[in-house]
């Protein structure tokens, strides 16, 4: 019943969790098919602040592990459980969530005493009851009944009437207060007789969080062996003022402040005879009432959260020092800039993520205000530079495009001829119905078939067969296609029946990013052939409008020529649906475009897959009244039954909790290919993989050629800088920003400062090269450069690769990246034990639990921070002369922000 | 007694360690705020949001369209909205008045910009990227009179172009949009006689003042979303189609946009630089007792006859709450307050580069007063001086505006037609009829010249001069901004796998050689590291004991 991990615990889950994979999940010799060998842990690593708690009652064998509950920023938190029960009423094709789910928010304030074994803050102190706070109904997907979202504990005429919990509205609903750190109280957290046609007031009443803010977890689904896992974002007071997490900002008796208590709450929820006992609801009904009425309240169960101190945030200053260009580096500019903007002497840097080729155009267009750094992971082009203003490249960050995806387990029902599996793999398949899929293996074919518009979902628009002869022996989408269960032989027994399996939610704006995914396709000889116009070998063609052959694609050119640097969707077809209504309003055409929108961004990409909707209106509106309203956007997928594709990069999938697709490279056409993640060593290896192409010390991918191991999109970006344009404070401003990203940038770490999540530190000798180009970019001044400017002769100093020979010694990087592969390849034929291996071994292995910590542990952190003292100390050293200089602008700045 | 100590020890160097030495200790906090509304101006919008974020502001922006953002203002489940136009007190489209309770709102114009017209069009194949329109002909293509694109009024418009017998694609937007807003509104302005017929036709009369909510007719595309319209005129199928969006989004699809006839009669588009010209021209409301006031009227910009300036061009606003109400408190107050200051000022200075037009002085100025209207902003006394915005001046003109360079001659309405391109491709030319199409058309190789130079070469002289030197027709992708280029090796490299993509290669200059990048092994950093580590040792105490000194007096 504690909150506090005691061994017993932790054995009892190692156990559990040993026995699931042990009995639950036997290898099945002969079929390939093998429920939950596709990964069924996507929770994040245990980590030695990991807490495991219990709950009450009727939720006795309730067992909660949160993987981390110290040090805690803005991040996502993995909360896992076992021994609940099943969840009902859904999966049923309705997505109701009816009975037995969890709901889990973060609330403040100390404990209220209420159950001495399981401290935990009031139910006034919780942010919850946001996620219906639009006007007019839910807008999430969450499909529940009743007052489950909302915070009404209370209804008048129910037996269990009770007006003193909170405030009662004019319809007899009584809302439970929110209390805010501050002290701050909001009643009412909604204005039910809210009329939008009268002038003034609003629906939603509660400042302090809303549907867009709330980090809330509505209804989270227990699995039917009785096993869950969600991704819960801490945060701090930043993101959620209500609570203050990490803030010294809870008024003390007596003056002053102090940082507050949080906590994460579980509150179980049973069925519907218990939960909405004296709620006068209809027996018809699953759980109806708020999980903050009295009834929920007495099982929830509270873990506290202890969070890093807040203080990070600088000044305004009217100066900021501009950077423009890919987006590939906007998540580790965004962790870097509080840290930046805190060192004395430097202006806040301004990043605007543009295509990299409009930021290396603008780069050189030498108009006055152009931004003098660019972020590129492709070369300016040496006929747009002038030779008297050369280019300093700078490596910044590794990571990697990849395909996201939120795949969840929806048992099939029907099997083709043959294929029907037995009775004891359907049983296990049941078990882990809802659970989230971890691995997905994608050829370069696929993604191109994915990419292509070339799955019958994708020209099918609204079911409407346009009636294409080369679609006719098409699947309908990437899971049911034989190419892809012979490489994922586990998603044969899942249905992933949704047009966003035949497609993939894709950013608009072109990249350097993209080009080289399509240089990926391209130089693979499976995907080449197929893109030409030959069948694969189970007959699925290439949309026409795809081909790279001139003569078959409708347009008359060749697709691929040149390599698009986007993800275009060249198929016209729309389609044109009957009068609606009484009023029979035309419809106005769906194309393609209609049926799978383009994402904004590649963040934008990630959060549409994260929540399951890809932002397409095609539910026809009966009563609408003029074409324009015909068509309403599509609720977002049922919980339990996502399934959507998406491309994004590593940080945005971190950031979302996307799993990502391993990839084979091209040219590894064979049965066993080799499918490599998008990892640490996958990117370790992918950023060693790439190689000059032109430009010294700029480092590109070169598909036709990567060494195994390397994951084949992994990008490296650059920042790109003429220093001769620059004025003095530039010069330092820049260099200042690639020293930073190339040392304390490196770092990895959800903090401030650090390297985010989805990034692969910069190699050695990649960080050797950024610190002697800031050096470069700080003192390469207009008398130097007519020397400078010479093309290096064949000795050139600059280095050709990330930690191999010279570009053509391509037996010598192979050596090189066997080091990393060493183990057997995870091909197909003998996939890796399911990763959810690896925290039970951890738990075996007997860590500490958490609150007691070895000396010992200190010794790496000592380490850390030596070296740390020794840089600072060789900044306070070293920068005293270089302070002087630039203080006196830096001095001008503050006198002018006011 | 040593325990402390120690414990104390590790906090400073876990602090140290954790780099909050440098964080200031009374760092404000700000509660976060949401916003919605406008994708017309979401691209500027979203670079503010992103980089306040440094200053603990943490901001929302969900891009649904001005007409959902007033409604969610309105509704009060946003803090504030983003929107093209004001608030719709009386529509004339037959859609539901929106009303706002006096006093609970300002509105601050946030940033500018022009509506363009990006199209897809193609003469034998290669792209035109040079396309002239007249506003009349820009009315019929949108209301479905002109339907090919070998009409004789697009062939007055475009001397220099043989224009095929292809059918005109309208893209309008299917949400409620702020463009359409303003696009209707100057129809109906200029084109009056055009509308009212579509208006008719399309079957909303007699509801046919502007609109949100653009009326389609068959054969129009609808799309929603500045995003959707030109991720469809984007694709290759769309041969034919044109739509319209701000200008930042064909700068970012690489798309090129029609030149429209000014009163000058020059044929323009909405750089920057044309904007903020064309924009001295708008009628701000001035009346600080209306309830639009800092509102825009816009038919002085239709009617300017600057040679530079472009009819569609106009502001895009922020409407910020004024009153405490609903879940909006003071405390957002005080982070809206910081959130607009750094957007009319910092923030202004990148505008150029996502593609939009920074505000001039005046409304800079006018909108730090609606800033104070915000309930709990910690007022600033800004110097407008210290923003770095490119409109301004020591003498109180438009810098950016008396900057502005002119149109090429051969903008002029007559019979010589600009090769350049447009938009997102600048620096591709578009061959043309006087040059002799075949000749200039080459499909060589990318430019190998600095384009720069062929840029120069452009301007001045008549069409066929335009052609001749430097960008050999190639494909030159070109800071649509400034007009530079870079000559698109990139976009003409052939798939061909592992290809160096240096196929211009007579051109490529390698960058400044980096020095003391090479030659590196894991055993120099390990010595590095080990050096690195002794001088941790000397120098740690000193610097521990120098940070603590400092901080324990507090």
């Amino acid at each position: 019943m504690s909150v506090r991990p005691s061994a017993r615990w932790t054995a009892v889950v190692a156990l559990v969790a040993v026995a699931g994979i042990a009995v639950v999940l036997p290898r099945l010799a002969s079929a390939g098919v093998e429920p939950g060998s596709a990964g069924v842990d996507t929770s994040l690593p245990l980590t030695d602040s990991k807490v495991v708690v219990s709950g009450r009652d009727r939720f006795s064998s309730l067992r909660i592990t949160v993987n981390q509950t110290r040090n805690l920023v803005n991040q996502a938190l993995s909360v896992t459980w076992t021994g609940g029960t099943p969840t009902t009423d859904y999966g049923g094709g309705t997505g109701t969530i009816g009975e037995h789910f969890l709901q889990m928010f973060q609330c403040w304030g100390d404990d209220d005493g209420t159950h001495p074994d399981n401290p935990g803050p009031p139910p006034e102190q919780c942010q919850q009851g946001a996620t219906n706070g639009v006007f007019g109904g839910s807008a999430t997907g969450q499909r529940f009944q009743g007052n489950t979202l909302t915070r009404v504990v209370s209804q008048k005429g129910s037996p269990g009437y009770d007006p003193s919990l909170g405030a009662e509205d004019e319809f007899g609903g009584v809302s439970r207060a929110f209390r805010a750190v501050d002290g701050t109280v909001v009643p009412q957290w909604r204005d039910t007789s809210f009329n939008p046609q009268a002038s003034g007031g609003s629906y939603w009443l509660n400042p302090f969080f809303n549907i867009v803010t709330t980090n809330e977890i509505p209804g989270a689904v227990t699995s039917a062996r009785g096993t869950g896992a969600e991704l819960f974002e801490a945060t701090t007071g930043l993101e959620s003022t209500g609570l203050g997490c990490g803030q010294r900002v809870q008024p003390v008796a007596g003056g002053g402040t102090r940082i507050p208590r949080c906590w994460l709450v579980v509150v179980p929820r049973g069925d519907h005879t218990a939960e909405n006992e004296g709620a006068n609801v209809s027996p018809l009904f699953g759980v109806a009432t708020s999980p903050l009425s009295p009834r929920a309240w007495a099982n929830r169960i509270a873990v506290p959260l202890e969070f890093n101190p807040v203080e990070t945030s600088c000044p305004l200053s009217a100066q900021q020092r501009r950077i423009v260009g890919s987006e590939l580096l906007a998540a580790a500019v965004a962790s870097w800039q509080p840290a930046l903007c805190a060192k004395p002497g430097l202006s806040p840097y301004a990043y605007g993520s543009i295509s990299d080729s409009r930021a290396r155009a603008q780069l050189v267009s030498g108009t006055p205000g152009a931004p003098g750094m660019a972020v590129v992971s492709r070369p300016l082009d040496g006929a747009t530079v002038d030779p008297r203003e050369p280019v300093v490249y700078a490596p910044l960050t590794v990571s990697g495009t990849v395909i996201g995806f939120n795949l969840e387990r929806l048992p099939r029902v029907i099997f083709p001829a043959g294929q029907q599996p037995s009775a004891e793999v359907l049983a296990q398949e049941r078990a882990l119905s809802g659970i989230r899929v971890a691995q997905l293996n994608l050829t370069p074919r696929l993604v191109a078939k994915l990419l292509t518009q070339s799955y019958r979902t994708q020209v099918e628009i609204a079911a409407s067969n346009p009636g294409y002869a080369w679609a006719s022996a098409n699947p309908q989408q990437v899971g049911v296609d034989e190419d892809f269960l012979r490489f994922n032989p586990e998603l044969r027994l899942l249905r992933t029946d949704s047009k966003n399996m035949g497609g993939f939610v894709a950013p608009s704006p072109g990249s350097d990013a993209a080009k080289a995914l399509w240089e990926w396709v391209l130089a693979d000889p499976e995907a080449r052939q197929w893109l030409a116009g030959a069948p694969d070998p189970w007959g699925m063609r290439v949309n026409p409008y795809f081909t790279t052959s001139a003569a078959q694609n409708p347009q008359g050119a060749a697709f691929g020529d040149p390599v698009p640097d986007t993800y275009p969707k060249s198929d016209p077809y729309c389609y044109q649906g009957p009068p609606v209504g009484s009023l029979k309003v035309v419809p106005p055409p769906l194309c393609g475009l209609d049926w799978l929108p383009y994402a904004g961004s590649l963040r934008d990409a990630a959060r549409a897959a994260r929540a399951a909707t890809d932002g397409a209106r095609t539910e026809v509106n009966q009563s609408a009244a003029s074409s324009d309203q015909v068509y309403k956007r599509d609720q977002p997928q049922a919980l339990g039954q996502r399934a959507i594709l998406a491309v994004t990069d590593t940080p945005s999938a971190a950031q979302y909790g996307l799993q990502t697709a391993r990839l084979s490279r091209a040219g590894d056409d064979g049965e066993e290919r080799r499918f490599i993640a998008a990892d640490e060593a996958g990117l370790a290896a992918g950023a060693r993989s790439l190689v000059e192409r032109g430009v010294p010390g700029f480092l590109e991918p070169d598909p036709a050629h990567a060494p195994e191991g390397a994951y084949p999109l992994t990008a490296i970006t650059y920042a790109a800088v003429q220093p001769t344009r620059l004025d003095d404070p530039g010069r330092v401003e820049y260099a200042a920003f690639v020293d930073y990203a190339a040392g304390e940038g490196q770092v990895r770490g959800f903090d401030y400062g650090k390297l985010p999540a989805g990034y692969e530190p910069l190699a050695a000798p990649l960080r050797a090269q950024a610190v002697g180009a800031a050096q470069r970019i700080r003192t390469l001044k207009a008398a130097e450069e007519v020397v400078d400017a010479a093309p290096p002769g064949p000795g050139s100093p600059a280095p050709r690769r990330g930690d191999a020979g010279p570009r053509g010694a391509r037996g010598g990087l192979a050596a090189d990246q066997a080091q990393p592969s060493a183990a057997p390849g995870p091909s197909i034929a003998t996939p890796q034990p399911a990763p959810s291996e690896t925290p039970v071994n951890t738990v075996l292995a007997g860590v500490t639990p958490a609150y007691r910590l070895a000396a010992s542990r200190f010794a790496l952190p000592f380490l850390v921070v030596i070296t740390v003292l020794a840089a600072l100390g060789a900044l306070e050293v070293t920068k005293r002369p270089r302070r002087r200089i630039i203080e006196p602008a830096d001095r001008d700045a503050e006198r002018v922000a006011p | 007694m040593i325990r402390p100590l120690r414990a104390g020890a590790a906090a400073a160097m876990a602090a140290l360690a954790l780099g909050l030495v440098a964080a200031p200790a009374g760092a404000e906090s700000y509660q976060r705020i949401s916003g919605e509304g406008s994708s017309w101006s979401a691209g500027a919008i979203e670079a503010m949001r992103v980089n306040v974020k440094q200053f603990g502001i943490t901001v929302d922006y969900n891009p649904s369209g001005s007409t959902a953002g007033r409604k969610n203002f309105l509704n009060g489940t946003v803090d504030f909205a983003a929107s093209d136009i004001p608030f719709q007190f009386k529509p004339e489209d037959g859609s539901a008045p929106e009303n706002p309770q006096p006093g609970s709102y300002a509105y601050m114009p946030i940033t500018a910009g022009g509506t363009s017209f990006m199209y897809n069009l193609k003469i034998n194949g290669q792209r035109v990227t040079n396309l002239r329109l007249s506003g009349l002909n820009v009315a019929k293509i949108f209301t479905g009179t002109i339907t090919s694109w070998d009409d004789p009024a697009i062939a007055a418009d475009n001397p220099g172009l043989a224009l095929p017998k292809r059918k005109v694609v309208p893209v309008v937007r299917s949400d409620g949009s702020g463009s359409s807003a303003q696009f209707t509104r100057w129809m109906i302005a200029q084109h009056p006689s055009v509308w009212n017929e579509y208006c008719q036709r399309s079957g909303r009369a007699p509801k046919c003042g502007d609109t949100s909510f653009y009326p389609t007719v068959p054969g129009m595309i609808g799309q929603s979303g500045d995003l959707g319209v030109a991720g469809y005129v984007a694709q290759s199928f769309a041969e034919g189609a044109i739509g319209y969006v701000n200008y930042s989004y064909s700068l970012g699809a690489r798309f090129p946009v029609a030149k429209v006839l000014n009163k000058a009669g020059y044929y323009t588009e909405p750089t920057p630089d044309n904007v903020a010209v064309s924009l001295l021209q708008a009628k701000i409301n001035e009346d600080q007792s209306s309830s639009e006031y800092l509102t825009q009227r816009l038919d002085g910009v239709y009617n300017d006859t600057d040679k530079r300036s472009y009819q569609l061009s106009s502001y895009s606003y922020l409407i910020l709450p004024t009153k405490v109400q609903g879940q909006f408190n003071e405390q957002k107050g005080k982070t809206m307050g910081a959130f607009s200051y750094y957007a009319m000022c910092q923030a202004q200075e990148q505008s150029a580069s996502l593609g939009y037009s920074p505000m001039p002085i005046n409304l800079v100025k006018a909108s730090f007063d609606q800033i104070r209207k915000i309930p709990g902003v910690v007022a600033q006394n800004i110097d407008v001086s210290s923003c770095k915005n490119p409109t301004f001046s020591t003498d109180g003109t438009n810098t950016l505006a008396k900057n502005a360079p002119m149109p090429q001659e051969c903008d002029k309405q007559g019979p010589a037609q600009c090769a350049t391109g447009t938009g997102g491709v600048k620096g591709q030319t578009t061959a043309t009829k006087a040059a002799g199409g075949a000749a200039s058309a080459g499909s060589g190789g990318p430019g190998t010249g600095r384009a720069g130079a062929a840029q120069t070469a452009n301007t001045g002289s008549g069409p066929s001069a335009a052609t001749g030197t430097g960008a050999a027709g190639g494909a030159a992708a070109c800071d649509p901004e400034s007009g530079t280029c870079e000559a698109a090796a990139a976009l003409t490299t052939d798939g061909a796998a592992g290809a160096s993509s240096a196929s211009s290669g007579d051109a490529v200059l390698p960058p400044a050689a980096l020095v003391g990048a090479s030659g590196w092994s894991d055993d120099q950093w390990l010595i590095v590291l080990v050096a690195g580590f002794f001088l941790g040792l000397l120098v740690a105490p000193g610097v521990v004991w120098r940070q603590l000194s400092k901080r324990v007096p507090r």
